[in-house]
């Protein structure tokens, strides 16, 4: 018989590992559908006969208004960028991505005051066209604003990914047009546009998953979509309506994530990648006056006229009396960002790395239900977790521990939550470290556990520091999970923003705002560097696909 | 003594699929360099890998000097097994420098034994001067002699080598592995490489193992596999060759052919001679020679094709069976006259050649 190591069983060990993790991160889902099974109460009936339709249709248009305005601001700017050449284009590659560091509803602040701006409009409109349409105009108001707003910071997901499909895709084939003598516009309509179809479906998916995770936007501006509704029933005292509306949530945005994984898997066999990049086509003056329109619009809606207003409000009325208030948040934000981001960038180790060192079904479906985290939205998580925590501290003996409980529920919230951004880098970083590397260490004789620490983890270091990176951003800017579980009288920076908003108090709210969009912007550093990123000289890679064994299970596709 | 046994081993990756690997038995004595030789999809990787430890069989047992190290009920894990590993793409560790590399197996030693080890296995590779280099600072052929001296080093009780010259370009491949070669031989090590490329296995191994679909057709010394295929598959394998059925040889001078006629090249193998019809036998280009139509007693035929290949033509004939079939037969020309496609031309075989049998 072989021999077996005496000592406890890696495998065994990793297998109770990446399980532990899959388990935290279902946790919260499974509790809410099995509360959701449960009897509702009394307001159910009450909820779905009066609200539950808003709130389905108010989803709605705010889902195609965004995705369809993200779509044409996108677009047309990833077109222009990726395949023309005209002055300032090369700032634009990058500058186009900044409205990510913009979160909604610091955006949102920005732009409150102008609604108020828009009084004369209205008393023409009334003067004009009579009272209905005054109403109409005022009911329309606020969703062109936040249909506007949600567009104008979430569109960079489209322009991602469209840019990587022009640029690298399609290249091959835009240039045969060109050969074939299609002019500019039939180049696009007729290859380029149905080539990066895919891409853009993916990129618009993303865009209606954080649509629908939106809280600060949509409240500010009075809609009442979905996410909403499942905060007001949670707080009115009705949880178990709250998850049966989480629920519905969570089915829309198991659509979104599954057309966008279907059109990512299309546009992974569509690839046929060129070899040389694309050759620019320069514009002349009028076009590079179209592209620079296409591109400029986005940018100032979605990063330039926020961060101005918010730097003037910032400069002109300093208020001494915030400042300690808003460093006590911004600590806050701080530590729970840090904290979060290290057991997320361990558990996606964790993860990642027993899948390098025991391949295996088990440990690749676990990671699978890691990834799954960010398809659960906020409202879903923030529930379920509420939930848990609540029935924690129920318990005779745990409610001294109340407090330190909710900051923990908000720690393990975030971490369901944004699991998958460590993943997706560490996962990423981990493909392009040949698995021969940790073979041979294997057969030099190091143990598991020693051939991931001493071979394959310094080399995805970057990668893993890059998912540390956007998974600390992202905490920082979170609020919907946060407004629901922080303790009583905790606030992160968010929370304060958003409350400053809520009392009208905008400029006091512009300093820390302008804050949180310096420190988001850090996070699009390792975000445009993991984008053309090259690990190490071209050794050892590449090879695991070339393997004579076509049988192999591949490692399928990483989100 | 036999260093490495394997039998009767299987391995399927997904149920409902054919085999990677069936039913395959061979051995290594001690001290051998034995080369797995197949097209890709053959599935000699996965051999490699079901050795190294890297995956577990469905059916079968691998020993290693006569103790089981795999079979379907458990599998000693890679580290435990002492056998080494080259990899195809020899996997060097970027991030440690070449002598690090060297060491990083060597983990049970302290630091002076440790570079005890290391620094005759670099003079032995010929990189002594290299030592405190990284991987992306060498040449192809360096990084392939270190991968081996890391392979090396642990003083594995066999060395695997996974496509170890695919790398190189034409030109080094040559010199490396007379190198591979030389230094095996030198450190007494038992040795299993698996290639595609027949001209490699047929230079440097001491024995031959052919797969095909997972299963092995042939296993021998490298001149009988070339002169003496078991089957047609492996005939083609290692280069061109004819098959001549018999009853087309005018007289029975068959016998100044290498490749005879009957036993003992028809013998071997459960399907004698191939798909040809009948018997037949199996003659290499370079064993026949044209000759002039008039000479008796030889194969004619009309030159359908004349292809230059620098060191002689390979002209392709169309020769007529006695019933009426034609088939092509391959002649490598050295001759100094021309030949041109729509002459006619005989066929005979050379005088033989010296074989290292």
């Amino acid at each position: 018989m072989p021999t077996r190591s005496s000592r406890l069983c890696p495998r065994c060990l990793a297998r109770f590992g990446v399980w532990f993790i899959a388990g935290l991160v279902l946790l919260p889902v499974l509790v809410v559908v099995w509360r959701a099974l449960e009897p509702a109460g009394e307001m159910w009936p009450q909820i779905v006969r009066n609200r539950l339709a808003g709130y389905l249709w108010q989803s709605a248009v705010l889902i195609v208004g965004v995705t369809f305005l993200a779509i044409l601001f996108g677009v047309p700017a990833a077109w222009h960028v990726s395949v023309h050449d005209f002055p300032g284009r090369r700032i634009f590659e990058w500058a186009l991505l900044l409205p990510l560091a913009m979160p909604g509803f610091v955006a949102a602040l920005a732009y409150l005051d102008a609604v108020e701006g828009l009084i004369p409009f209205y008393v023409w409109i009334r003067e004009h066209f009579g009272l209905e349409v005054f109403l109409l105009s005022q009911k329309i108001t606020p969703w062109i604003f936040a249909t506007g707003i949600l567009a104008a910071t979430l569109f960079p997901y489209v322009f991602l990914s469209c840019r990587g499909a022009f640029a690298r895709e399609a290249a091959g084939s835009l240039e045969a047009a060109r050969m074939l003598g299609a002019g500019n516009l039939r180049t696009f309509l007729t290859v380029a546009a149905p080539m990066a179809r895919p891409a853009i479906a993916a990129g618009a998916s993303l865009v209606a998953m954080e649509t629908i995770n939106d809280y600060g936007v949509v409240s500010a501006f009075g809609l009442q979509p979905l996410t909403p509704g499942i905060f007001r029933a949670w707080t009115e005292g009705y949880p178990g309506a709250a998850m049966r509306l989480a629920v519905i949530l969570m089915a829309m945005a198991l659509l979104f994530v599954s057309v966008e994984r279907w059109q990512r898997g299309r546009r992974r066999f569509a690839s046929d990648s060129a070899e040389t990049p694309l050759a620019r086509r320069r514009l002349r003056p009028a076009g590079a006056l179209w592209a620079w329109t296409v591109c400029l619009l986005p940018l100032l809606l979605g990063f330039l006229i926020p961060a101005w207003r918010m730097l003037r409000w910032a400069l002109h009325s300093p208020n001494p009396v915030e400042w300690a208030e808003h460093a006590v948040a911004a600590g806050n934000s701080l530590m729970l960002a840090a904290g979060s981001a290290l057991l997320i960038i361990l558990g996606a180790v964790v993860l990642v790395g027993s899948r390098r060192a025991f391949a295996g079904r088990s440990t690749f479906l676990a990671q699978r239900m890691g990834l799954l985290g960010y398809a659960f939205p906020s409202a879903l998580v923030a529930v379920g977790v509420g939930a848990i925590v609540s029935t924690l501290s129920a318990q005779p003996g745990l409610g001294v521990f109340a407090l330190s409980a909710s900051v923990l529920g908000l720690i393990y919230a975030y971490f369901v939550r944004f699991l998958a951004v460590g993943i997706q880098p560490a996962a990423a970083g981990f493909e392009t470290v040949s698995s021969s590397l940790h073979e041979a260490a294997r057969t030099l004789g190091a143990r598991p556990l020693r051939a991931l620490l001493q071979v394959d983890l310094p080399l995805v270091r970057p990668a893993l520091a890059a998912g540390a990176t956007l998974a600390f951003i992202d905490v920082f800017k979170e609020l919907t999970l946060t407004l629901v579980l922080r303790p009583f009288d905790f606030e992160t920076l968010a929370t304060r923003i958003y409350r400053l908003t809520g009392e009208s108090r905008i400029p006091d709210a512009a300093a820390p705002g302008l804050f949180m969009v310096l420190i988001s912007l850090i996070g699009l550093a390792p975000l445009t560097r993991l984008l053309r990123r090259e690990p190490w000289p071209a050794l050892g890679r590449s090879e695991t696909r070339s393997r004579d064994e076509e049988g192999r299970g591949s490692n399928g596709p990483t989100p | 003594m036999i260093r490495l046994q394997v039998q009767n081993l299987s391995k399927t990756y997904r149920r409902g699929r054919e085999p990677a690997v069936k039913d395959v038995s061979f051995e290594i004595p001690e001290g051998d360099l034995l080369s797995l030789v197949g097209a890709s999809g053959s599935g000699k990787t996965t051999l490699l890998r079901l050795i190294a430890g890297l995956e577990r069989p469905d059916a079968g047992d691998i020993r290693l000097d006569a103790r089981i190290i795999s079979c379907p009920k458990g599998v000693c894990p890679p580290e435990e097994r002492g056998i080494g590993l080259v990899f195809q793409h020899q996997a060097l560790f970027p991030h440690l420098t070449v002598e690090r590399n060297i060491a990083f197996g060597l983990r049970h030693l302290d630091a002076g034994e440790r570079a005890a080890v290391v620094a005759p296995l670099l003079e032995l590779v010929g990189l002594s001067h290299l030592g405190k280099r990284y991987p992306h600072e060498l040449a192809g052929g360096e990084r392939q002699r270190v991968a081996l001296a890391r392979a090396l080093a642990p003083s594995p009780r066999l060395l695997l080598l996974d496509e170890p010259f695919s790398s190189l370009d034409a030109r080094l491949r040559q010199a490396v592995r007379d190198e591979t070669r030389a230094i095996l031989k030198a450190r007494g090590a038992t040795a299993l490489f698996v290639t595609h490329e027949t001209g490699d296995a047929l230079s440097i191994a001491d024995r031959i193992v052919v797969l095909r679909q997972g299963a092995v057709q042939q296993d021998g010394v490298p001149s009988e596999v070339y002169y003496a295929p078991a089957n047609a598959y492996v005939a083609s394998f290692f280069g061109a060759c004819n098959f001549l059925p018999v009853n087309s040889l005018p007289h029975p001078s068959g016998a100044r052919i290498r490749c005879q006629v009957g036993p003992p090249a028809l013998s071997r193998g459960p399907n004698p001679g191939g798909e040809g019809p009948g018997f037949g036998i199996w003659v290499r280009p370079e064993d026949l020679e044209l000759v002039s139509p008039e000479n008796t007693g030889a194969l004619t035929g009309s030159v359908v094709k004349v292809g230059f290949h620098g060191a002689y033509l390979e002209v392709t004939l169309l020769c007529e069976h006695e019933a009426g079939e034609s088939f092509e037969v391959i002649v490598w020309h050295h001759g100094p006259f021309m030949v041109r496609p729509g002459e006619t031309w005989a066929v005979a075989p050379l005088p033989q050649r010296p074989r290292p049998l």
